[in-house]
């Protein structure tokens, strides 16, 4: 059963709340997106989105957030599979240029484990990706960010037992695709 | 009831590991992104007008010049309807017609001729 990571009570404030999901949406979008900037940009997006519901009960944030951040993941992973083709045809190669600041290291931190997590990082991503989409979108949100079965259910806009069904098969897949970590 | 598979858990326990270090763990780019992001999108934004304000004052301003050319000034005196109701006018080329194809002389001598009164016939 998957754990609740996610802050299971909601933040009142909504600056609190913002602030409260902004690093896990980041990765949870660069997981989906496989593009750091593309994740930023899409976090960005659904925090601009988010605000025009502010004015709701701060219960319904966390839905309404993750639904939002997943229509604007959804929308970059059609754009760049639209634009990878493009410069399929046109013979090009997209250049994409780590952030500097990304490659500075922790000075607290091994250097080694920080390897090994990047590779899994990276393993992970490539996973997660191979999966049909709404597998994907179950796993990370269900799996990852720890949303209870009823919220993934209203971020997916689907009913719980699809949920469940997906998830399944998300993780069976998985499975199989992350052979390699153990 | 089947036992649950412990590889599978263990798989999955990994990558929420790892997806909890990520998180937590953010390089200082992407923090400051994040954070200025956040900030951005609670600022107050100008109001934007839906599309169809521009149009609908742009129709607006059309019919007005539209109206303010087909309608008479205000100033300019009406004329006076001399129509008769339930008939239509005559047109004034027809009425020229009529009267120049009547003899004069009829009219001259109507105007010579005594006219009866209760006093007697007048000159």
């Amino acid at each position: 059963m998957p754990f609740d990571a996610a802050p299971s009570l909601p933040a009142v404030d909504f600056d609190a709340f913002l602030a409260s999901v902004e690093r896990r949406a980041f990765r949870m979008a660069e997981l989906a997106l496989g593009h750091r900037e593309d994740a930023l940009d899409a976090v960005q997006d659904a925090m601009v989105k988010l605000v025009a519901y502010r004015d709701r009960p701060a219960a319904e944030w966390t839905p309404l957030f993750w639904s939002i951040l997943r229509s604007q993941v959804t929308d970059r992973h059609r754009r760049n599979t639209v634009r990878r083709k493009v410069m399929a045809v046109l013979g090009r190669r997209e250049d994409e240029a780590a952030d500097p600041l990304e490659m500075l290291p922790d000075p607290g931190e091994d250097p080694a484990r920080r390897h090994a997590d990047a590779q899994a990082w990276a393993a992970l991503g490539k996973a997660l990706r191979q999966l049909p989409r709404r597998q994907r979108e179950a796993y990370l949100l269900r799996e990852l960010q720890g949303l209870d079965v009823a919220e993934t259910a209203a971020a997916m806009g689907c009913s719980d037992g699809s949920v469940k069904t997906h998830l399944s098969r998300a993780m069976a897949a998985l499975r199989t695709h992350l052979e390699d970590w153990r | 009831m089947s036992r649950p598979d412990p590889r599978r858990d263990r798989v999955h326990d990994d990558a929420r590991d790892l997806f909890e270090r990520a998180s937590e763990r953010l390089d200082q780019g992407a923090a400051f992104r994040l954070r200025r992001a956040r900030h951005e999108a609670q600022q107050p934004r100008p109001r934007r007008l839906p599309a169809f304000v521009p149009a609908g004052a742009f129709a607006a301003a059309v019919l007005a010049l539209g109206l303010a050319w087909w309608l008479p000034p205000a100033g300019a005196p009406a004329l006076p309807d001399t129509r008769v109701a339930g008939t239509d006018p005559v047109p004034t080329t027809e009425l020229d017609a009529l009267l120049a194809e009547e003899d004069p002389e009829v009219y001259l001598w109507l105007a010579d001729a005594p006219v009866a009164t209760a006093m007697g016939p007048r000159p």
